[in-house]
């Protein structure tokens, strides 16, 4: 099919044309797919390319991947895809399934299906999360029969536990402690849980998740020098050789594992291994999987690790076809297994299909990005160039905290809403030390709170509720966690507990006493806060005590003590938090998927950790040149990468890939 | 497939789980008064969402609450599964499916409303509440629920509440609009008056404004249009209404006449045939259709009670997809259908238990009560506890011996802990059923393991049988005139068989086969067999010195006065009971039971007359029993001088009546 044949056709299904003209020159037509821009409706099936086209009209019946280049428009390709194929579909009683990796890329493209396609439920059709389908419909569904879970009161559900839960506030996690210690050095010992272990049917070995980046196979850390040493003193201390050989420490771990899956608990990876599972011991159960759904579409399919690709696999081989779209180049998700090498190998014998026009960036920020990551497929910057040679900057810092400031003034100076623009980091870190001064960490909890809350602003009113709350519900017999601004376990509606905070907040702003910040130290105030502050409890309590299941006269009033350390610091009024002009700072992972007008990515200052700093993006293949793809092709018109200071040579380097150096 | 078990806590009356399996195709639910029957179909509708947007939802009087109002469940639980899933809806229904693929759905609600008072139901499928559930599939679902009949005429005219309404919307299905343009082209007609028919409805739509405008003016005025009622389709199809012709056959509309002149039980008669209409079109329904209907008889002569059930058998037999649940109190439909389609439910300790009769192993005796559970005998699924007696004299005076036993028992349990019984048999809701013979090990059977049947599920009620002794009739040798033996033909002494009158001092051993399954039904925990110690139940209540009444009786009934039968009896009579030769008493008893016998008198005239006679004297002496009972005890004795109940019967009564028995 020609280009336009294909927009005729898909412009009497979706937009149900019924005339000869071209879908461009309908504007009649009250059902019409269009967007607005600039004043003027663009049709938005006309302004398809042909690439586009094609994969809309690719086949079903075929195992196909979509190469899409970042800013492809994938997304709305995948939705126009997904409301032909729908606007189609006869059957009741299976569907499509759209799988994403993120709610908000599920939502977007739900937005989509749903603007095409103009039905008001998608049944039996899914678009959700990979996550959500592989659990909810194969692990919740089918696990128990295979791992055995005991079930709570007719439920056999998992419970999705965090490999790094905290056990401080999870004592039942002590039910889930191995015998095993973690020996992670001389005399240095923690507890090993059974949230922390999985198996891992790739290595076909069990892994213990140390830390967020620290992980290894029983067997390495069996062998490890701290570990090792541990065994070697305890068989000297019994004098028996016996003790603590690998099959007993394996048996051990594995057991506590499995008597933590029985009780109904797992942790991320297991869950992928339960649905791997039941779809291993039982064909009927990939069979009517496929049935139900006989197509899946994957979104963003580079983020797929290796037990996600066998377990689409099996649905594969049980009969559905798999449509995977995405861009091998943004893979960066190595610490859950996403391996493009495997991926690629895998889409091997499926067809390959094509989007190389970028219609996020302009032409500048197409090249430089695809030469840093040595990507040599012709792509196409879509987008106007509108800052000629100041598209690609770098810019050397010696501050972190004065990068924010310097960035805005750019923005200024060529017109550019820093609302559309973002400063990307590789680790929230680095992300916190750009940012000046974060309201959680508070420890003038009263004192702040008055301030934000005398701003009047929504935002700053929510912060002052939480701060006041986190220091109410100390006096108030505290509170079990943070909801509901710590509403107090003994205080029955949450609801009187926010106007009991609002009141509090309210009355110290009124008190002149309290609400006076000038020109004073930390001590002073705090001085003057336990004079006048419980009266203004007491009172402000009369209208809470009658939803207080332990009312109390605040005889003893507990004493607010001036935070160590600040006594003799004048008080430092809080200049907005996040003020409106700031800009957003996202993490790279977060920004995959979104474009901005502007983004300034930092390097870290040194080479610590992966994928952080700009040399790396540069020079080391793999995931970090990934990393350095993503973060650049997020812009639109100007991309700035913020550097620490160079010498000369790194200078040279960065300014022949088409850097422009900026002061 | 089908719903093959119900389980139900914490709702109406259920507060301890209970459950229920169902059969494919046609279930009776049967059983007493406040059992449970209505809890289940409520159950259903509210789980499979019939009317949900309706009245039915949940309000505080569905939370079980005890009796004494102390104890109130805290939520509500009711689960279903369904059974044998062609392979096609285990891919429709997948969502629901536990790991075997079963369909599972589940509902919670929690006791405790939200503030606006509204109940939040929890809906979950298959066998873990973190899987996926698909709401949509309860489109897959019919669920169409009959209330009982109260009042026909309502039923048939026109309005929301319909039937009529009900059927027609069925009946029209999609293809609405046909229906709707003619109302709406009619009203059209009308209101533009384009060929000048209805100039008396413009005329009066013309003056109606202009008087709007003369008493408004102009400005402030509106204007008024006059058309034919409402023109939605559910308006038209609710406002049609039924007529009648009091023969069949009439085609002129002008004679139909309104249902408010018909007799009630012939607008019972074109309800039924209303409802047929509308089971008719499920026929080309292929969904899952649950049929919900209570108290069919409602109204209902018995010949069409037969038809009605009948016509469902042939429904559901032939259509697999249906499943129809009844619920019934009528003997006559229970007694008119296969006992495998009977489920009976009684409730017991705070939960309703059902027992499929299907699931009872009754061996070679299903046949016989398939064929002999007729009108009568079915009373037994109607019961709270049975008496079952070989024929009409037992079944005539057990109700009137009842009351004597049941007041003895009640004096004798008042100073002990034990709980008091009922005052009567009706009180107690216990029948007592004459199975015209001593077949007694197919009607036990319900209730024991006996005659070679075991088995768990039985009716869990009291059940006891009076039988005969029936001792073998004694042989004696056959003597001539001499005293000498009479020798047959082959030299043997020849003999002669006659009737047996044992006495208590010199018992004889029974002849009646129903005793060999004392044994067995004795230690059953529902079922006990007792039986005459004697002879026949006559004889023993002869035997237990009642010959005075009896032969009171008797003389009352034969037809010669002043004859010799009259004058013995009056011998009898004279005597006053005060035996001391046991002999003596056994020849007035011989007396006495030969008469009733004779074809002047009968044994169910006899019983009738005697019943008659004891039941006006006990009730003259309980009249006499003072409020505060304080001379229970002298009045109980003058109505032991009346009649001495003998022991076993007094067993059979007080174990039907769910009393303790001494041994």
């Amino acid at each position: 099919m020609t280009k336009e044949e294909m927009q005729e056709v898909l412009s009497k299904v979706l937009c149900r044309k019924d005339h000869p003209l071209h879908c461009d020159s309908c504007s009649h037509n009250p059902n019409k797919i269009s967007s607005s821009q600039e004043d003027r409706f663009i049709c938005r099936i006309s302004e398809k390319t042909e690439q586009q086209l094609q994969y809309i009209f690719s086949s079903i019946k075929q195992n196909i991947f979509l190469e899409a280049c970042a800013g492809s428009g994938k997304t709305e390709v995948v939705g126009m895809k997904m409301s032909y194929e729908i606007s189609k579909w006869t059957d009741r009683n299976n569907g499509i399934a759209v799988l994403t990796f993120t709610n908000e890329a599920t939502e977007t493209i739900k937005n989509r299906v749903e603007q095409f396609s103009k039905l008001s439920s998608l049944h039996p059709h899914n678009i959700g999360t990979l996550t959500g389908f592989l659990h909810g419909f194969i692990a919740q569904k089918f696990g128990y029969k295979f791992f055995g879970n005991n079930g709570r009161n007719g439920d056999f559900s998992y419970r999705l536990i965090d490999k790094m839960m905290d056990t401080f506030k999870n004592h039942w996690l002590e039910n889930y402690k191995s015998k095993i210690p973690y020996v992670y050095g001389a005399g240095k010992q923690e507890s090993i849980y059974a949230n922390q272990i999985y198996y891992d049917y790739q290595k076909k070995d069990y892994y213990i998740q140390f830390s967020e980046n620290y992980k290894l196979t029983i067997t390495e850390y069996y062998n490890s020098k701290n570990f090792q040493k541990f065994v070697q003193d305890t068989r000297n201390k019994y004098n028996n050789n016996e003790l603590y050989k690998i099959e007993y420490v394996k048996k051990q771990l594995i057991s506590d594992k499995v008597k933590f899956l029985k009780d109904g608990f797992a942790n991320f990876e297991d869950m992928n291994n339960i649905a791997f599972k039941a779809l291993q011991e039982n064909i009927k159960v990939a069979s009517i999987i496929s049935k139900r759904f006989p197509i899946i579409i994957v979104d963003e399919c580079q983020d797929l690790s290796w037990i996600e690709i066998q377990i689409l696999k099996k649905l594969k081989d049980a009969g559905s076809t798999l449509h995977f779209i995405g861009d091998l180049n943004q893979a960066i998700y190595d610490f859950k297994n996403a391996n493009p090498t495997y991926t690629k190998e895998f889409l091997s014998n499926f067809i390959c299909y094509k989007l190389t026009d970028n219609f996020r960036s302009c032409q500048p920020i197409v090249d430089v990005s695809n030469r840093i990551s040595s990507i040599t497929t012709t792509i196409a910057g879509r987008t106007n160039n509108k800052l000629s040679d100041n598209s690609v900057c770098y810019y050397e810092y010696d501050d972190l905290q004065v990068l924010q400031e310097k960035y805005s003034s750019f923005l200024n100076l060529f017109n550019i809403q820093p609302e559309s623009s973002s400063i990307l980091v590789r680790q929230l870190s680095l992300k916190s030390n750009l940012q000046v001064r974060s309201a959680q960490k508070s420890i003038h909890l009263i004192l702040d709170a008055i301030q934000l809350w005398k701003a009047k602003q929504q935002s700053t009113r929510i912060m002052a509720l939480e701060l006041a709350g986190k220091q109410l519900q100390k006096w108030l017999g505290g509170s079990k966690n943070k909801d509901n601004y710590f509403c107090p376990i003994d205080i029955k509606s949450a609801f009187r507990w926010r106007i009991f905070i609002k009141d509090f907040l309210e009355a110290c702003c009124s008190n002149s006493f309290i609400n006076n910040f000038e020109n004073k130290k930390y001590g002073e105030w705090y001085k003057t806060a336990r004079e006048q502050l419980p009266s203004i409890l007491l009172n402000t309590y009369k209208s809470l005590k009658e939803y207080d299941e332990n009312p109390r006269d605040f005889n003893s009033f507990p004493i607010l003590r001036t935070p160590s350390g600040t006594t003799e610091s004048a008080i430092d009024a809080i200049s907005m938090f996040e003020p409106p002009t700031s800009i957003r700072i996202n993490t790279i992972h977060s920004a995959k998927g979104c474009g901005f007008e502007s983004v300034m990515v930092v390097s870290s200052k040194d080479q610590k950790s992966i994928g952080g700093h700009w040399k790396q993006w540069i020079e080391v293949e793999g995931e970090s040149k990934r990393i350095g793809y993503v973060a650049s092709t997020r812009a639109k018109y100007s991309l700035i990468w913020a550097v620490p200071k160079l010498n000369a040579k790194d200078r040279k380097q960065l300014e022949t890939y088409g850097f422009k150096r900026i002061e | 497939m089908y719903i093959s078990e119900l389980k139900v806590a914490g709702y109406k009356n259920a507060k301890e789980t209970s459950q229920i399996k169902f059969n494919k195709g046609l279930n009776v639910l049967v059983g007493e008064n406040g059992s449970g029957k209505t809890t289940i179909i409520n159950a259903l509708r509210l789980i499979l969402k019939e009317n949900e947007f309706s009245y039915m939802n949940i309000s505080e009087d569905d939370f079980f609450i005890s009796l004494d109002k102390q104890v109130s469940s805290e939520n509500i639980k009711i689960d279903i599964t369904f059974d044998s899933l062609t392979p096609d809806e285990e891919v429709t229904f997948l969502s629901w499916c536990d790991a075997e693929f079963k369909a599972q759905l589940h509902l919670e609600v929690n006791a405790n409303p939200n503030r606006k008072g509204y109940y939040k139901k929890e809906v979950w499928g298959g066998q873990s509440k973190a899987s996926i559930f698909e709401e949509e599939t309860f489109e897959c679902i019919d669920c169409i629920y009959f209330p009982p009949l109260r009042d026909a005429e309502e039923k048939l005219v026109n309005g929301k509440k319909s039937r009529l309404a009900q059927l027609l919307k069925k009946q029209y299905g999609d293809n609405k609009e046909k229906l709707v343009d003619s109302v709406k082209g009619f009203n059209d007609i009308i209101t533009s008056n384009a060929d000048g028919n209805y100039n008396e409805i413009e005329a009066a739509k013309k003056n109606i404004n202009t008087k709007l405008v003369e008493t408004l003016g102009s400005h402030l005025g509106q204007s008024v249009n006059l058309q034919f009622a409402e023109t939605t389709f559910n308006k038209v199809v609710e406002s049609i209404k039924m007529v009648f012709f009091p023969l069949s056959g009439e085609t002129d509309p002008n004679k139909f006449r309104d249902i408010a002149t018909n007799s009630l039980g012939y607008n019972n008669l074109l309800y039924i045939a209303t409802v047929f209409a509308e089971l008719e079109l499920l026929k080309d329904n292929n969904l899952v259709t649950v049929l919900l209907i209570e108290e069919p008889e409602a109204h209902l002569h018995p010949q069409l009670q037969v038809k009605f059930i009948k016509y469902l058998k042939q429904l559901t037999d032939m259509l697999h997809n249906t499943q129809v649940v009844i619920t019934t109190h009528s003997p006559v439909l229970a007694s008119s259908i296969s006992i495998d389609n009977l489920i009976h439910i009684v409730q017991k300790d705070e939960r309703f238990v059902a027992t499929a009769l299907k699931d009872i192993n009754m061996s070679n005796s299903k046949g016989y009560l398939n064929r002999w559970l007729d009108v009568t005998k079915s009373t037994l699924l109607f019961s709270k506890g049975i008496i079952l007696v070989e024929g009409i004299s037992e079944a005539m005076l057990i109700p009137v011996l009842a009351q004597i036993t049941l007041a003895k028992y009640n004096i004798s349990v008042s100073e002990t802990s034990k709980k008091p019984l009922p005052s009567s048999l009706e009180e107690a809701g216990v029948s007592v059923i004459n199975i015209n013979g001593i077949n007694f090990k197919h009607f036990l059977k319900l209730f024991s393991d006996c005659d070679n049947s075991s088995g768990d599920e039985k009716l869990p009620i009291r059940c006891s049988g009076i039988t005969d002794n029936d001792p073998g009739k004694t042989e004696i040798p056959l003597f001539d005139q001499d005293g000498m033996p009479i020798l047959s033909d082959d030299g043997e002494p020849q003999k002669k068989f006659i009737e047996t009158y044992p006495l208590s001092s010199n018992p004889s051993k029974g002849n009646n086969s129903a005793l060999a399954l004392i044994e067995d039904v004795n230690k059953s925990k529902w079922a006990r067999l007792f039986h005459s110690p004697l002879k026949t139940f006559e004889y023993d209540l002869a035997m237990e010195k009642n010959t005075k009444l009896m032969a009171q009786t008797l003389k009352i009934l034969w037809p010669i006065e002043n004859g010799k039968v009259s004058k013995d009896c009056e011998k009898i009579i004279e005597y006053d009971n005060k035996y001391v030769d046991e002999n003596l008493l056994s020849e007035d008893a011989k007396f006495i039971i030969e008469h009733i016998d004779d074809e002047n008198v009968g044994k169910g005239t006899y019983a009738q007359q005697f019943a008659e006679i004891i039941e006006t004297q006990i009730n003259n002496e309980l009249f006499k029993i003072a409020s505060d009972k304080s001379n229970s005890t002298a009045i109980l004795q003058n109505i032991n001088k009346l009649i001495n109940v003998p022991k076993y019967i007094e067993d059979a009564v007080i174990w039907s009546c769910g009393g303790d028995l001494h041994d």
